[in-house]
């Protein structure tokens, strides 16, 4: 039972510190791209091209490689390659372009007759960003931010493979290798109770704040 | 208050270039209510979108207020713009805000302080009607109230001048009307000056004080306002020419100058050439040949 609960705990600060540090990272990064790729805002085809390139590349390498490769820079960031804290680190970096295209995708779908209004109105760029983008897309954005953490949850399960701890290193190392169905059983539990819960979670904030674009 | 010099505009794509306007050219005077008609695409909405640099035109001036936008740091211009309102056909307001919020945002952007922007917003919401919809959002609002929303937004920074985009155009006839009668009331009151562009006739011929139109990217002004009754032999003109639709000139310098006509041109039927000469006090009405109709003195 200690070990599920530690296990549970481990993997609650895994997800929350790589979303926390991914969102801050992610959603700047997202915002960038969609101001320079848009005309009439600060349109610059060489970086919004060069961070869409490093997005891709970023995405398309497989987490589980990616815990490897990155283990230097983990090092060097946490002092210590194994570990819970230093599984914070290829967490966030996996996660950080997956937030940026989530925040695009919803950034994007923003009028930009919108923007064109605050222009008129005289406003800045930055004042645009937080009233108007960051104001209107607010679902959107969410929606990343809760497939982000469901994605996490799942992905902090192969953060075992540099001790990372966690519910995933749990169920591999007790229900798998030392033949303890009970604990297989009990991690895939809290796991789905976990996603379910980070889901409704979500779901519930933005079915509230959707329900003022509706007007029910 | 706007002067508008030469005013180019092409819009390039990958394979072609399109040019909406051509060589316009402007006055906007202060305190009037100027309608810019003409067909969709003819390049109305870039024309207004110029007056206040949304859309930077390719060759020609703009100065606002006195102020040349052609070369105005960003900061500059975002100041002047400040000083001006603008609504739109689909009232473009944000939907996670509240009507005050809506209202509020453009003092937001000045850094108007808080208990000011309250004070203002109480005082726009009662005046374009609608002071119990402060807490509503825009889905909660029918139509015209979102349009009020629209102008008490525009009007928040006590602009001296109103760029209306279509403003009626997604309205229906009663809802439309009503907010005409705002802009006559605002326009009156505030002494606002007001340019709107529409493609509905009616929406001219109720409110505004002058007229030109867009036509391919030219502008064509009238001299007759439409608006005004026009005399009794030239509506037995316009009857025999039931076809012209609006009253306008393509160019008073160039009639006069292949007609030798001296004298100032009142009225034209535009299309089927008849023209309304005004010279001495006497006004007569010559065809597009030049002669002189006879028997028609008025």
């Amino acid at each position: 039972m200690d070990l599920l609960l530690s296990a549970t705990v481990e993997t609650i600060i895994m997800v929350f510190a790589a979303l926390g540090i991914s969102t801050l990272i992610g959603l700047p990064l997202g915002i960038v791209v969609v101001l320079t790729a848009t005309p009439h805002l600060h349109l610059n085809k060489y970086i919004s091209r060069f961070l869409n390139w490093i997005i891709n590349i970023t995405r398309s390498i497989p987490f589980v490689i990616l815990l490897i490769v990155l283990i230097p820079l983990t090092r060097l960031i946490t002092g210590t390659a194994i570990g819970t804290t230093a599984a914070i680190v290829p967490l966030s970096i996996a996660a950080i372009p997956f937030v940026a295209r989530q925040t695009e995708a919803a950034l994007k779908e923003v009028d930009l007759r919108l923007i064109e209004t605050a222009q008129a109105m005289g406003a800045t760029t930055p004042q645009i960003v937080c009233n108007v983008l960051l104001g209107e897309a607010r679902t959107g954005i969410l929606a990343g931010i809760t497939i982000t953490a469901v994605n996490l949850i799942s992905y902090s399960a192969m953060a075992g493979v540099i001790g990372g701890g966690g519910l995933g290193d749990l169920a591999v190392r007790y229900g798998y290798q030392r033949f303890r169905p009970d604990i297989m059983a009990q991690t895939i539990v809290i796991l789905v109770l976990l996603v379910q819960g980070t889901q409704l979670f979500g779901d519930f904030i933005i079915n509230r704040m959707q329900k003022v674009k509706t007007g029910n | 208050m706007i002067e508008i010099r030469n005013l180019n505009k092409t819009f390039f794509t990958a394979k072609e270039q399109f040019q909406v306007l051509k060589n316009v050219n402007l006055n906007v005077r202060e305190k009037e209510i100027l309608g810019i008609i003409g067909p969709s695409g003819a390049g109305k909405s870039t024309l207004l979108r110029c007056m206040n640099f949304l859309e930077k035109p390719c060759r020609g001036t703009v100065r606002l207020d006195g102020a040349l936008l052609n070369h105005l740091a960003p900061r500059d211009l975002r100041r002047i713009r400040q000083k001006t309102g603008m609504i739109f056909q689909e009232f473009n307001l944000y939907q996670f805000q509240t009507a005050a919020e809506n209202i509020a945002f453009p003092l937001k952007i000045k850094k108007v302080s808080r208990g000011q922007i309250k004070n203002r917003v109480i005082e726009l919401l009662e005046l374009v009607g609608i002071a119990d919809k402060a807490d509503a959002y825009p889905a909660q609002l029918s139509g015209g109230q979102k349009q009020r929303v629209g102008i008490a937004r525009a009007l928040a920074c006590q602009p001296k001048i109103l760029f209306c985009d279509e403003a009626t155009s997604s309205l229906d006839e009663k809802n439309s009307l009503a907010i005409l009668d705002l802009m006559k009331k605002i326009n009156r009151a505030l002494g606002l000056t007001i340019v709107l562009i529409t493609h509905e006739k009616e929406v001219v011929q109720n409110i505004c004080t002058r007229v030109v139109s867009l036509e391919k990217g030219k502008l064509i002004e009238p001299l007759f306002p439409l608006t005004s009754q026009l005399p009794a032999e030239v509506e037995e003109i316009k009857k025999e020419f039931p076809h012209s639709d609006f009253l306008y000139i393509k160019s008073p310098q160039e009639f006069s100058k292949a007609f030798q006509i001296k004298g100032e041109l009142v009225w034209t039927n535009g299309i089927s050439s008849l023209w309304l000469i005004r010279a001495k006090g006497r006004e007569k009405v010559f065809s597009k040949s030049g002669l002189e109709l006879k028997g028609v003195f008025l």
